[in-house]
């Protein structure tokens, strides 16, 4: 019941979370602005001072005479025509000094930066712009106005002064890698889900399309087959064709899968609930109409659920033509379409060896069990089923089956069967072996029972113990109590002293038993409850 | 004309029932469900009633018992596919119903059962 | 300004926030998938059950079904007619009175003519000292068993029933709860239908009956409950059960059997002791623990899920009580997590450690501590006003969208699946329901969520008292009673 409070909560959060995440991202990219390798000349020309980016003209000349300590220049100690400037605060002061010395014609120059004294290249400078603007410590916004007015163009200005902060939204959004994700996700997300919400609109407005096709059809297959199943002169039918047969249905419908699937379900259910003939007009309608045709057809399916549906049609109409292709099913991994199988061919295989289930390598569950044990009850109380290949078979729920079946069929002529396979029974088999002694009140070899009081195995113990309160002879009484002595388990020493209580009731009055008295003394109160008796 | 009123939820069947009695000459009502069962009761002038003792939103016991109530004199008939020893089975027969078809069934037996039980 | 330090945690928070909210949806989209296969089958199987069959037959395991009841005296006779009259052969009904203050004791002895037995009780799982056996003197009770114990909580009590219970299925279902007549028989069918693995436990789906008609142990008519929070339980109810359990149970992975309808295997739960009744969320507990050893011993296994509508219950309508029943099942969940620490990501305990437990783990026990933060982040955001307003409308558009998206597709799935809800203005108020929720219902779930973490570090125990009114009698449309507002 936590899930349910977790499932709302979570939900719930994630709300909050996506939200926050792409609140940061907001926040990255509205602070931050990106400036190009390219246009960084243009950006220092229309900035006044950045803290701490200092520029310095070097020129080299051609020959070693020129002087340039007119111009501010320096000399370097070691290079007689390397010349350099004093320190530049403002980038336009630097260009035009350079400007100034390139029209000497005497060398080249170029304009070098320092960050804190120590000399970067033009990305360095770049990568501090950038960390300036992001941490809000230096403002660019003077350059696009700077140097558009410079520009003086009224129509231009207004165009891209509206036009660059979108620009540079979009461009921020698509480089930023986690936004990207973000984004992906939250596109997945919503195509999944439009997806999902389509596939189940399309389901729901298939199913509801199918549930009122299923229910016009019912309503149109009554009156045919009360027609024909009333009818006054039962030989017509066999005469009648398929085709006369089909114009007594609405044109066209029996070329509809969803039609014949309807009249089968109907013409099954009708065949459950009637007797006598009209169980083999059915039948006849069934076939006359081709519709085993059909319930063969749906053997070769993909779906698990149309093949078993196909199993259990044929199952219930007899197609013993069907036969060999169900057979084939009798092993297939599917437990339905295997059960049904099985079932089917138990139901109109006539063969009374009961071979398909003894050679059923899966583990038999309760479900089979219960199907099987129905059908073969059916045939036991026609003709003559063998059962011993049940108790042959590989498969260790089968012989355990084998032998439940001893007990519900009453088998009492099998009881020597399982008195050979007692002693190298499996603990599960033993106890359903020991169950039909139990019930036919029918015991043969007790010292082999005797010996399996000494089992690790509790139910085994119990039901041991259970057949010796039913049929246990003197000797028993005595191992019994000796049993008694040993076992600290209380379950075990109740059902022991209720066994030896009604094999012999002055046993227990009489023992002396020391230990545990308290203990002994609430068992036989128990055993003695008239009202606890009585269940 | 006599009425007949049948109170089943399979309607193939009670479709079947109603499609046999007919030819018989009698004049048949169909209800679905518990519901439509009573209402149908207190109504309707039924000569005879067909019903199943389990069915959608009404036990069968109560619709019994409502019918025996309003019209004593009805005959009523159990058309179930529980066995005769269950225990819903014996309380309508305790509660004075005419007869008791099982299913599976056979509707001719069913119409003669109800000729029979309309006739005395 | 921002310092380097704290645009870091942000940096990381934000990719933290981002892996999470992936993973949710993710985790969501892949969750609706997978039940809705999982209801697929589960239909297409339901196709070819016959579950007459399985009353009667010889083969169908026997069932215990263990009622706890504490001060229930008002419905216990009404609650134990009911769960006499179920469609199945071979049951019991245990009913545990847990030391109950009222008159539970003196109403059932009269009711059945209970007589004290000198039942030779076997503490066999320890619980507190049973006082006396009850069975019925009159043969037509026979099913019944009513154990009479000094008080110790649901898990005790249940403990006590499992100890007298004599059938291979033990059914722990709460005493007040509605089952459909053929619940039995659809619950022992993933039991039978074992083959290769074992099925220990199955679940089933618990619906809410506030509001509707009952007759005959069914909910013969649906219908919405009338307040808010009762409203938006029912959605809630279908989100957990038809697409957090139908997943959950495709991928074998289901951690939690609702405490009030499910089936348990007998002999396992004996062999790892019974419930542990020191935990406020012994359903959960005991599934894991029993998962567990089925790891530990080798064994493969499967806990099945039955999502047909089988039981109901009314769901507390008062914030009073739904903030306590809230409370327990957070510390229920702390408590689990908390006492098996050690399956957690072992690749040993299969599905269950590597899937479920982190699953709870980070989705479920920190939800709301997780969105608590978020909550403050966002504060602290919107004061400084650093926030980016476009950012902040779009978000919030979309972060309700999904919110919508996911409730109505389990509306969606209970229509495929069952359409119960046929009336149109039912459908509507549960629409409406789904838009208002996220704003009313939801930050209340958080707190109560945060005070489950809050209690479960000081050590509260004990549940939450669940106030009822007893269930109206014998009429025809029968109402079952909402809680008193």
């Amino acid at each position: 019941m936590i899930f349910e409070a977790g499932l709302r909560s979570l939900k719930k959060l994630i709300f909050t979370l996506v939200f926050l995440k792409l609140f940061f991202s907001g926040n990255l990219v509205a602070q931050d602005d990106s400036i190009t390798v390219t246009g960084l000349q243009s950006v220092l020309e229309n900035v006044d001072e950045v803290p701490g980016l200092e520029f310095i003209v070097y020129f080299k000349t051609l020959n070693d005479t020129t002087d340039l300590t007119l111009l501010n220049l320096s000399q370097h100690a070691d290079s007689v025509n390397f010349w350099f400037s004093d320190t530049i605060l403002l980038y336009n002061q630097a260009k035009e000094l350079n400007a100034g010395l390139s029209l000497l014609n005497e060398g080249s120059g170029s304009i070098n930066y320092f960050l804190f004294k120590r000399e970067v290249s033009e990305s360095g400078v770049l990568e501090y712009l950038d960390n300036l603007i992001r941490n809000e410590l230096f403002d660019p916004s003077g350059i696009v106005n700077n140097s558009f007015t410079n520009e003086g163009e009224l129509v231009l200005l207004g165009t891209k002064t509206a036009f660059r902060p979108y620009y540079k939204l979009k461009v921020k959004i698509l480089s930023d890698i986690k936004m990207l994700l973000l984004l992906a996700c939250l596109g997945m997300f919503l195509i999944a889900s439009l997806i999902m919400v389509l596939v189940m609109f399309v389901i729901k407005s298939k199913k509801r399309r199918k549930e009122v096709l299923t229910l016009r059809f019912k309503n149109l297959c009554y009156g045919p087959i009360s027609d024909l199943l009333f009818d006054d002169e039962p030989e017509r039918l066999k005469q009648l064709k398929r085709e006369e047969l089909v114009c007594l249905f609405p044109k066209g419908h029996l070329d509809i899968d969803l039609f014949k699937d309807v009249m089968i379900q109907e013409i099954i259910s009708l065949n459950k609930n009637m007797k006598g003939d009209f169980k083999a007009r059915l039948k006849l309608i069934y076939r006359k109409l081709e519709l085993d045709k059909h319930s063969i057809k749906k053997l070769s399916f993909k779906r698990w659920d149309v093949v078993t549906s196909g199993i259990v049609e044929i199952n219930e109409m007899d197609v013993i033509e069907a036969v060999p292709i169900v057979g084939k099913l009798t092993s297939h991994v599917n437990f339905y379409i295997r059960s049904n199988a099985v079932a089917t061919m138990l139901n109109i295989s006539e063969d009374m060896t009961l071979k398909v289930l003894a050679d059923q390598r899966y583990p038999l569950s309760k479900w089979q069990q219960m199907k099987y044990y129905r059908i073969i009850k059916y045939l036991n109380n026609k003709g003559n089923v063998q059962f011993d290949l049940l108790f042959e078979s590989k498969n260790e729920s089968v012989r355990v089956f084998g032998i439940k079946l001893v007990r519900y069929l009453g088998l009492v002529d099998r009881l020597s069967v399982l008195r050979q396979m007692y002693r190298t029974a499996s603990i599960n088999e033993k106890i359903e072996i020991l169950k039909c002694y139990d019930n036919f009140n029918h015991l043969e070899g007790l010292d082999d029972i005797h010996t399996d009081l000494s089992t690790s195995d509790k139910t085994l113990f119990l039901n041991v113990v259970k057949v010796l309160k039913n049929l246990g002879s003197e000797v028993s009484q005595i191992i019994l109590m000796e049993w008694f002595r040993k076992t600290k388990d209380f379950e075990c020493r109740l059902k022991i002293l209720d066994a030896v209580n009604s094999l012999n009731p002055e046993l227990v009055t009489l023992s002396n038993f020391s230990a545990n008295e308290e203990q002994v003394n609430q068992i036989i109160a128990h055993l003695k409850d008239p009202i606890l008796n009585h269940v | 004309m006599k009425n007949v009123l049948i109170i089943e939820d399979d309607k193939l069947i009670s479709s079947l029932v109603q499609f046999k009695l007919k030819k018989e000459g009698y004049n048949v009502t169909m209800a679905e469900d518990g519901i439509a069962g009573i209402d149908a009761i207190n109504l309707l002038q039924t000569d005879l009633i067909i019903t199943d003792v389990m069915i959608p939103f009404k036990n069968g016991i109560e619709i019994i018992h409502h019918a025996k109530k309003v019209s004593p004199k009805v005959p009523i008939i159990v058309l179930s596919s529980l066995g005769e020893e269950e225990g819903t089975v014996m309380e309508a027969f305790n509660l004075g119903v005419s007869d008791f078809v099982p299913k599976p069934f056979n509707p001719n037996e069913l119409a003669m059962r109800v000729r029979r039980l309309i006739n005395n | 300004m921002y310092s380097i330090l704290f645009h870091i945690v942000i940096e990381l928070m934000g990719i933290l926030f981002l892996v999470y909210s992936f993973s949710i949806i993710t985790i969501y989209l892949i969750m609706a998938v997978l039940s809705g296969l999982e209801m697929r089958d589960h239909l297409r199987k339901n196709k070819f059950a016959d579950y007459l069959d399985v009353i009667t037959s010889p083969v169908s395991p026997g069932i215990s079904i263990i009622a706890p009841a504490y001060n229930e005296g008002m419905n216990i006779v009404q609650n134990a007619k009911s769960l006499l009259t179920l469609h199945y052969s071979r049951y019991e009904v245990i009913l545990v009175n847990d030391g109950s203050k009222d008159d539970s004791l003196e109403r059932m002895v009269e009711s059945f003519d209970l007589v004290k037995t000198d039942y030779a009780y076997n503490y066999q799982i320890e619980c507190k000292r049973v006082r006396g056996v009850y069975k019925s003197a009159n043969r037509s009770f026979s099913k019944l068993i009513f154990v009479d114990k000094e008080n110790g909580g649901k898990a005790d009590a249940l403990n006590a029933g499992i100890n007298v219970a004599q059938n291979e299925i033990l059914a722990c279902i709460d005493v007040d709860c509605i089952l459909s007549s053929d619940s039995l028989t659809r619950m022992v069918r993933p039991f039978m239908e074992e083959t290769n693995r074992k099925v220990i436990a199955v679940g089933g789906v618990i619906g809410v009956a506030n509001n509707c008609d009952v007759k005959d142990g069914t909910v013969t008519k649906y219908r919405v409950p009338d307040t808010l929070l009762g409203r938006f339980q029912v959605i809630e109810y279908f989100r957990a059960f038809l697409m957090g359990r139908m997943a959950w149970t495709r991928i074998n992975g289901l951690m939690l059997i609702s405490g009030a309808f499910g089936f348990f295997d007998r002999e396992l739960v004996l062999k790892v002791g019974g419930y542990f009744p020191k935990t406020v969320g012994e359903d959960m507990e005991l599934v894991v623990r029993m998962r567990r050893h089925m790891y530990e011993m080798g064994i493969a296994h499967k806990v099945g899920f039955v999502p047909d509508p089988l039981c109901w219950t009314e769901v507390p309508e008062t914030k009073g009580v739904l903030s306590k029943q809230r409370n327990r099942w957070m510390r229920g969940t702390i408590e689990t997590l908390q006492l098996h620490q050690s399956i957690s990501m072992n690749p040993k305990q299969g599905v269950l450690g590597m899937v479920s437990y982190p699953f709870w783990s980070i989705f479920e026990k920190w939800a709301p501590i997780l969105e608590f933060i978020g909550l403050i982040y966002t504060m602290v955001m919107v004061f400084t006003g650093d926030i980016s307003a476009l950012y902040f409308i779009a978000l919030f558009v979309l972060i309700y969208c999904f919110s919508i998206l996911i409730s109505s597709f389990s509306i969606l799935y209970e229509e495929i699946a069952y359409n119960n809800y046929k009336d149109k203005t039912d459908l509507k108020k549960l629409i409406k329901t789904i838009i208002l929720e996220p704003f009313l219902v939801h930050p209340q779930l958080v707190w109560w969520g945060l005070k489950g973490h809050w209690h479960f570090i000081k050590g509260k125990g004990g549940w939450g008292e669940m106030i009822r009114t007893g269930f109206k009698k014998a009429t025809d449309k029968q109402k079952v009673s909402t809680v008193t507002p």
